[in-house]
């Protein structure tokens, strides 16, 4: 492999440190390596806060007569969110609640918001796909590998890399829906099949020297916020209507709720769920895409760095705004809310081993709350 | 001397009688029947023998001579109940079905001694007339086998307590056995008899239980309706103390029925030859019928409507509508105008979590807006409010959880959202009335019966004998082993169902 002139790398070697990594290059993108510690905070709870003011606010009207009780229960991630940007202010004075740390955090949780994002479609079908993340760096390393190697043009890259993440939804649907096969069983190899054919797409190298152009494009945006974020905003804006307002929104909800009666009914059941599935082959990609800009370059065996923050936000999502129930606004607040607990114990000099450790038990716990909070078996999934 | 003898045995719940049945009295030697219709107390008094529930005070009798000390204490009473449902682990050997509730022969070290645990399963297995092998896996016996295998481990049990004379309690032992099966579990119950202990056979067939119980008891409300002894009682005799009434033959009729059945309406479903069971024939369904398919527990009337919608594997069962033989599944049979409305309603209709606006709505989804519009919040909602006024749905709002409603509340949805497809022309009805009360029961039956029009017509599935009667034009018995009864116009009674069902075995003989 060395003959292409590109760094050999060991599957642990990078898996490991894998979220300091990110965070790093990261900050090389956006502001300045200053803040490599301090990662921003503020406005990112805040902004989680005040966008989720508009769809709690409809929720509410929605729902039946709401006492001060419920809607502390249905708010109190968000209450919790602020409190802990509170805290960490209150500890890091000067270093937490800053400019520069929400963008750095902004800028670092694109990805786990698009992904997040994505999952929660199956997730309302109560399908548990893991295979988001390896599926990302498969996407990203053949956009990278056509761009750097075969020098081919940025919008044939882009369309090639979509292509192939709506192959591989398309793949996980067909074993899910027609085969039948358990949700997190069959995802959980095709996620092996897509980490092999990353490293062989990529011949196991660090895929650098993207398009100036393009990086560029994806690091920079509208006051200081990254266009990798922005995507991540307007998929959530789309997410949030499709689920709300389509068909296809409460279809997701009602088959994920009991799929025999949907098959009862005369729901196009199986459908829906293909087209769920290709939808979020779809988006894997279009995150898979964000990433080789925003970092410039593509590390073939990261995939497992992304893998348990977008579950954990989703799950946690369901204990906020609509109880039990996987939501776009939810899945949001909850990817803000858990990066500002780990960027606050980084800024306070937490060891590397904290992030890892604080990843899993937040994924834990976020299981554990959806559980409690919705008092029902609602949020079981069908594995 | 008597085994057991009750002199009264009385239980409640919330105020509400469920049983008050009077000297009931079960000697060695015999094999009784119990009978009575769902609700009748049955069950009840099962429970209470078994140490499940513990009677109302009042309740007096002896067991073996000394004053029963409620509850039962299983133990120790020489009673045991071999459960309707199979609790054997089926691929695993007689022997180790028999060690889950034995563990008797252990050497010192607490390994178990194999040569023992075989010879004293092979006993238990003699004792009821079974001929296996302890070795043999459960997988390969035949189901009448299986059943001998619970009874004699049940019987071993209360043998370990070293009584007198065991009391044996068979909660519908024969509901899934073949007529030369259900003799081999009645011969072992005459052989427990003649050992000396005594059994009580919980059933529904009554000609098979009036062959082969020395004495019946007939429980109907809670009160024994009935005791006599097994072969010298009437037949019409028993049914009418099960239900009560001699008279269901004149009992009041539900809204017009179909008066002249020749009259030419559009034929708008055909089905034919379903032998999961029992054979169906063919049956021809009308616009403006109301029809029946009843028959005892196992019959496959009960997975018949799942066949039908293609939830299921149809097997022999040929479905066809004006359209065409159905071969796909529930999709397919939807847009051809079939609706199902399952028994089971939160694991078959409904979204339980989600509230009763998105559980009624979900059918109108695609049809109320274009393809690519947004779901319309406000005529959802008013459609909602207006189905639940309409209906007289208890439910605090359009936005309650629809697992908080009560059945009949549910079922009440339930039909609406059906009646509202435009499409719909057979409504497929599984065990309308389960679950749910007095009132909502009249509201649902006449809503079917509504519901079948001049080009629709409602298919009921069931064993609610009092609402098959009162709702259908025809009701079409399956039988075993011989073609369906149909019983309509005069002959269509709760009490004529209720006795062309039972006469099964009767039939056959």
């Amino acid at each position: 492999m060395d003959e292409r002139g590109r760094t050999r790398i060991s599957r642990t070697g990078l898996n490991k440190p894998g979220s300091f990594l990110r965070q790093r290059s990261l900050e090389d993108g956006s502001a300045g390596a200053e803040s490599a510690g301090p990662a921003a905070q503020q406005p990112g709870g805040g902004a989680g806060a005040s966008a989720a003011a508009g769809p709690a606010a409809v929720d509410m009207s929605r729902r039946a007569p709401s006492r001060s009780v419920q809607l502390t229960r249905r708010l109190g991630l968000v209450i919790f969110g602020l409190a802990v940007i509170a805290l960490f202010s209150g500890l890091s004075p000067g270093a937490f609640f800053t400019h520069g740390t929400l963008i750095t955090v902004i800028t670092a949780e694109s990805i786990p918001m698009m992904l997040a994002l994505a999952v929660t479609i199956t997730l309302r079908l109560h399908d548990l796909d893991v295979s988001f993340a390896a599926i990302m760096i498969l996407t990203a390393s053949i956009a990278g590998e056509l761009l750097v190697a075969n020098h081919v043009s940025l919008a044939v890259a882009i369309i090639v890399a979509l292509a192939m993440g709506l192959l591989a939804g398309l793949i996980n649907g067909f074993l899910v829906v027609v085969l039948k096969l358990s949700s997190f069983i069959a995802t959980l190899g095709t996620m092996s099949v897509a980490e092999g054919l990353a490293l062989s797409v990529s011949h196991s190298t660090i895929l650098t020297g993207f398009p100036a152009a393009f990086t560029n494009d994806m690091q920079n945006g509208p006051g200081g916020v990254p266009l990798g974020a922005i995507i991540g905003w307007v998929l959530l804006l789309v997410l949030w209507l499709a689920f709300e307002y389509t068909p296809f929104g409460r279809y997701l909800l009602f088959i994920g709720g009991n799929r025999t009666a949907a098959e009862l009914l005369g729901l196009p059941v199986r459908r829906v769920r293909i087209i769920a599935y290709a939808v979020t082959g779809i988006l894997y990609a279009a995150a898979g895409i964000v990433l080789a800009g925003m970092l410039g370059s593509v590390d073939p065996t990261s995939d497992a760095t992304f893998l348990l923050s977008p579950l954990a936000a989703a799950f946690l999502g369901t204990t906020v705004f609509q109880l039990g129930r996987f939501n776009a606004w939810g899945t949001a607040v909850s990817v803000y809310v858990l990066a500002a607990i780990s960027t606050g114990l980084q800024i306070l000099g937490a060891s590397a081993w904290v992030g890892d450790v604080f990843e899993g038990a937040a994924l834990i716990l976020a299981i554990a709350l959806s559980r409690f909070l919705s008092k029902s078996s609602e949020v079981d999934l069908n594995l | 001397m008597a085994i057991l003898e009750l002199d009264r045995v009385s239980k409640s719940f919330d105020r509400h009688t469920v049983l008050d049945a009077r000297q009931i009295s079960i000697r060695p030697g015999y094999v009784y029947g119990l009978l009575g219709a769902n609700g009748s107390g049955k069950s009840t008094l099962v429970k209470a023998l078994a140490g499940y529930h513990a009677p109302d005070p009042g309740s007096a009798g002896r067991l073996r001579g000394q004053p029963i000390h409620w509850p039962l204490r299983t133990a120790s009473s020489g009673i045991a109940v071999v459960p309707q449902d199979q609790a054997l682990a089926v691929e695993m050997s007689i022997v180790d079905n028999f060690l889950v509730t034995r563990r008797r022969y252990r050497s010192l070290i607490g390994r178990v001694t194999w040569r023992d645990e075989r010879g004293a399963t092979s006993d238990s297995l003699r004792r009821v007339g079974l001929h296996r092998s302890p070795e043999d896996t459960v997988a390969s016996l035949t189901a009448a086998e299986r059943a001998l295998v619970e009874i004699a481990r049940s019987l071993e049990e209360i043998l370990l307590t070293k009584v007198s004379s065991p009391l044996l309690i068979l909660d519908e032992p024969t509901a899934n056995l073949a007529q030369n099966d259900v003799e081999r579990v009645f011969a072992a119950t005459r052989e427990i008899a003649d050992q000396g202990g005594a059994v009580i056979i919980v059933n529904h067939r009554m000609s098979e239980v009036r062959a082969s119980c020395d004495y019946l008891y007939v429980l109907r409300d809670g009160q024994v309706a009935f005791r006599g002894p097994g072969n010298g009682s009437d037949s019409t005799e028993v049914v009418t103390a099960m239900f009560g009434r001699a008279v269901a033959a004149s009992a009041s009729r539900m809204g017009e029925k179909q008066a002249d059945p020749a009259a030419r309406r559009a034929l708008l479903l055909r089905l034919s030859s379903f032998a999961e069971m029992s054979n169906i024939g063919n049956v021809d369904v009308s616009g403006g019928e109301v029809v029946g398919i009843t028959g005892l527990v196992g019959m496959g009337q009960d997975i018949l409507p799942y066949q039908i919608m293609g939830l299921r594997k149809r097997k022999n069962l040929s479905v066809a509508t004006h359209g065409g033989v159905l071969g796909g599944g529930p999709l397919e049979a939807c847009a051809a105008g079939l609706a199902l409305l399952p028994a089971d309603r939160p694991t078959a209709a409904f979204w339980p979590a989600g509230t009763v606006l998105e559980n009624y709505t979900i059918g109108r989804l695609s049809t109320s807006t274009r393809r690519l519009a947004l779901l319309s919040g406000r005529e959802h909602r008013e459609a909602t409010m207006r189905m639940i006024s309409d209906w007289n749905v208890q439910a605090d709002s359009p936005d309650a959880a629809m697992r908080t409603l009560s059945g009949g509340n549910q079922q009440k949805v339930q039909i609406a959202r059906a009646i509202d497809r435009q499409k719909c022309t057979v409504l497929i009805a599984h065990e309308p009335t389960q679950g749910i009360d007095v009132a909502a029961r009249r509201e649902v039956l006449s809503a079917l019966r509504a519901f079948a029009t001049m080009e629709r017509a409602v298919i009921v599935c069931g064993a609610d004998y009092e609402a098959l009667a009162e709702v259908c034009d025809r009701v079409i018995v399956l039988k075993k082993g011989s073609a369906p009864v149909t019983l309509c116009g005069s002959e269509l009674s709760e009490e004529s169902i209720a006795q062309c069902a039972m006469d099964t075995a009767a039939a056959v003989q």
